[in-house]
């Protein structure tokens, strides 16, 4: 396909619709940064693969939104903004146009609605993308290695491969993230765990972890010994199994759980009573009258001393032996008293303590709560719900009463302390009932106890019958058959899991495979591009000692495509190593073999802005290149370099390239001219400066004349076929050169002579040679001259 | 037109499995992979 005319309208820069003709083999746009360049390349991208390079390329892709990234800002008009191009397919001139539609994209061939471009019979595979944007030229080279990987399987054409790993990692990603998938996978996991503590279950491991069901079958028809095909009678098999297996072990629990009677607690509480009694007894003897201990103790010490009837010195009596005895027997009675009151002591002390342990002793008489409710669970588990919700009573029934009780006796503790605090030590009035209330309180949590015990015995007797107690507990058969339980109830009901599961791992397995033929594809393609590659990168980068070496990729999950490079006989890479100008060289050499070598579909080529930073002879070499590609298919060009255009339009000078110029960007868009071409534009500028007519203006139109003898010559020897380089070279040389060459090549010395005419030819170096006389006869004279060899030769 | 992409993608596809052929076909009716669902299924149509 051929492009003649392009057409936007309320289109990314551009607003106010402008129709540019481009029938013309060679087009070359100047224009600065924001005249609308790329706005010109993104109209042909959209209108043609739906979408452009920037935001294909872009790292933050969520950011471009249909209606503001497309549609120019400013634009208000009433009609819906479009891009159309004329152009020519298999010799059929044929008009597409696609508008910007509040309700999507509509798309007209010749006129007609369509719904797509089928209709053109053109291949609309971006790996033939005509155009080579500066995002794509940029972003190849400076790129992660996984973005190059991608990029270049684009431009190799293996995008359909990409998109549809793409979308089998997008359908499994999907997947898992069902809310039910994660449910069951996580059942799925502990059912995997469970297998891995069971040694007896470890045949089913493989069949459980890929989710096999008739493996699975036949590894537990092996363990169950069973005939049945059918998972759901093996899973009853399994349940008749496992409740006898449970059946003995909650047996064993439940007969385990034995108590002491109440007659033990009773003989625990007669202690207590005696204590009392005792406590009773050593009160009255440590409060015996009359025995005042202080003296008592002036009397033992003081007898230490006098212990003798007379006295040693005076011989005079001291103590009769009846009072003698007397003492004593009050130092006696002293004794015992004070023996009494410690012993008082200490057995108030140990009752205080006895009597608050008490709360707690009760619990340890009843049946564990906790095993009660490990038992009503294994019931519930085996399907007794009758026993479970018994025995669940009575693990309530004794919550209740520990609580209530625990709260009446705390209060009745209490206030027995408080009695024998005053009892006992102060001295003072008591209620005398205090401590019976205590007792009749204990009484009646023995008779509670002795309820609930009498409860669970007679429950026990209920289960023993019930369960039919046989055989001895084997806790590694009984998780191995509640596992087997587990595993068989969840192939029966994860029937959707596993499908979705099995679905998932056959995905990773065409995932592989996918991208392990994208690797072989990759490495092949690139072996046949290789050679040209480096062709092209020799040709950008004539007699460098910096020379692309290749690309090497790695497939699999982590996808890479890695640059290497030589600098001066060294290994580098080109991400790090390479100047800007030789990374854009590097990407045009990888772009041009498939985009214009092999792109059979596309007439033309379409660079926007290809020189980004090289020098001139980078940008030379492109332009010899860009001149070779001339010669087959309709070459646009668009930059900003204001030196590689002058080159350009010198190059392909010979070619009547069409020139536009692109500025003023404004809300309106850009503003677009044709130009005229170097020899046009100068004759242009000598007609304004002699209309001015002052002596500075003639001398300014003076020395255009002389630009414009040096330009017709320069497009007359390019378009015999001089090289660019030859004819600069003879333009270098002076004129007189170029003339000499031009006549060799056909131009009639009459012609050249006519110019002559009108220089001063007196200077031996031709350099020098200047326009004869600045008048304006002269100078018009000569501008007819210069006028006459572009019509009859040029135009 | 040039072929080599569907090539490309048509020798990947006939290289499958025919469990795995079928799930491609069936799981890319999804609205969207649905470009990619109809030329899988025309291949598979195609081959047998």
């Amino acid at each position: 396909m051929k492009i003649t005319k392009l057409t936007i309208r309320g289109f990314r820069g551009f607003n106010e619709q402008q129709s540019i003709p481009l029938d013309s083999n060679v087009i070359l746009v100047y224009g600065l940064n924001g005249s609308g360049k790329s706005s010109f390349t993104e109209a042909l991208e959209w209108l043609f693969f739906g979408e452009i390079s920037r935001q294909r390329l872009s790292r933050c892709r969520s950011e471009y939104q249909y209606e503001e990234y497309l549609k120019n800002l400013f634009y208000n008009d009433t009609g819906n903004p479009f891009v159309e191009i004329e152009g020519i397919i298999n010799g059929k001139n044929i008009k597409i146009k696609k508008e910007i539609n509040p309700d999507g994209e509509k798309l007209f061939i010749d006129d007609k609605e369509s719904p797509d471009l089928n209709a053109i019979n053109l291949n609309l595979e971006s790996y033939f993308r005509p155009m080579l944007a500066q995002t794509e030229i940029k972003a190849l080279v400076d790129s992660e290695q996984k973005d190059r990987w991608e990029q270049l399987s684009s431009i190799l054409g293996q995008d359909e491969l990409t998109n549809l790993r793409e979308n089998l990692i997008s359908l499994r990603n999907n997947k898992k993230k069902d809310e039910n998938y994660k449910k069951q996978e996580l059942k799925w996991q502990s059912i995997l765990s469970d297998i891995t503590e069971l040694q007896s279950l470890s045949q089913l491991n493989r069949a459980i972890q890929d989710l096999d069901s008739i493996n699975l079958l036949s590894g537990i028809k092996n363990i169950t010994g069973s005939s049945t095909n059918n998972l759901q009678d093996i899973l009853k098999e399994v349940r008749i199994r496992q409740k006898s297996l449970l059946n003995t072990e909650i047996g064993k629990r439940v007969t385990e759980i034995s108590y002491l009677d109440a007659i033990e607690l009773s003989k625990y509480l007669k202690e207590l009573s005696d204590s009392f009694t005792k406590l009773e007894e050593h009160l009255i003897i440590s409060t015996k009258e009359g025995h005042d201990h202080d003296y008592l103790d002036f009397l033992k010490n003081g007898l230490a001393f006098v212990k003798l009837p007379e006295c040693p010195y005076c011989l005079e009596k001291t103590l009769n032996q009846k009072r003698l005895d007397d003492i004593n027997e009050k130092l006696e009675l002293g004794k015992e008293s004070r023996e009494a009151k410690n012993q008082f002591d200490q057995l108030k002390n140990s009752i205080k303590l006895w009597i608050q342990s008490f709360p707690e002793s009760i619990k340890s008489y009843l049946p564990s709560q906790q095993e009660l409710k490990i038992i009503s669970q294994k019931f519930l588990d085996i399907e007794e719900a009758e026993l479970a919700v018994k025995v669940q009573n009575i693990e309530k029934e004794i919550a209740t009463t520990i609580a209530s009780l625990n709260k009446e006796l705390k209060s009745a503790i209490d206030e027995f302390h408080g009695y024998l605090e005053i009892r006992y030590f102060h001295k003072g009035t008591v209620d005398e009932n205090i401590p019976k209330k205590l007792s009749d309180i204990i009484q009646k949590i023995i008779s509670q106890q002795n309820d609930i015990i009498t409860k669970w015995e007679d429950l026990k007797i209920e289960i023993a019958k019930s369960l039919s107690i046989t055989g001895v507990v084997n806790q590694e058969e009984i998780k191995k058959w509640l596992a087997l339980e587990k595993i068989a109830s969840f192939f029966i009901n994860a029937v959707e899991f596993i499908k979705c599961a099995s679905l998932l791992k056959q995905i990773d397995v065409i995932q592989a495979k996918l991208e392990q033929y994208e690797k072989s594809e990759i490495t092949r393609l690139l072996q046949e591009h290789a050679t040209e590659i480096k062709a092209y990168y020799e040709k950008l980068n004539p007699g460098d000692k910096i020379q692309f070496s290749g690309i090497e990729v790695k497939g699999g999950v982590r996808r890479q495509a890695k640059l290497s490079a030589e600098a001066f006989g060294k290994v580098v890479n080109p991400v790090t190593f390479f100047s800007e100008a030789h990374t854009n060289s590097l990407a045009l050499s990888i772009y041009f073999p498939q985009r214009v070598d092999r792109n059979n579909t596309w007439d033309v080529v379409i660079l926007d802005d290809p020189v980004q930073s090289m020098d001139e002879n980078h940008s030379q070499a492109l332009i010899d290149i860009l001149v070779g590609i001339s010669t087959k298919k309709q070459v646009i060009v668009l930059t900003h370099s204001k030196s590689f255009f002058r080159r350009l339009c010198a190059r392909f000078g010979h070619l009547k390239p069409k020139i536009f110029l692109f500025h003023n960007n404004d809300e309106k868009g850009p503003s677009i001219c044709l130009d005229k071409g170097e020899t046009l534009s100068y004759l242009s500028l000598i007609e304004e400066n002699c209309k001015k007519g002052d002596l500075r203006s003639l001398e300014t139109a003076s020395q255009h004349l002389r630009k414009s003898i040096e330009s017709v010559c320069l497009e007359f020897l390019l378009d015999k076929g001089t090289s660019f380089s030859k004819a600069q070279k003879l333009q270098n040389a002076g004129l007189q050169s170029s003339f000499a060459e031009c006549e060799k090549l056909g131009l009639p010395a009459s012609e050249t002579g006519k110019l002559k005419s009108v220089l001063d030819t007196s200077h031996s170096d031709s350099h020098a040679w200047s326009i004869a006389d600045t008048t304006v006869g002269t100078i018009q004279v000569g501008k007819k001259y210069v006028q006459d060899i572009y019509d009859a030769y040029l135009k | 037109m040039d072929k080599k992409s569907h090539t490309s993608l048509e020798v990947f596809f006939n290289s499958l499995e025919e469990k795995d052929k079928e799930l491609l076909v069936d799981y890319m009716k999804d609205r969207k992979y649905e470009s990619l669902s109809s030329k899988f299924d025309t291949l598979l149509k195609t081959k047998k």
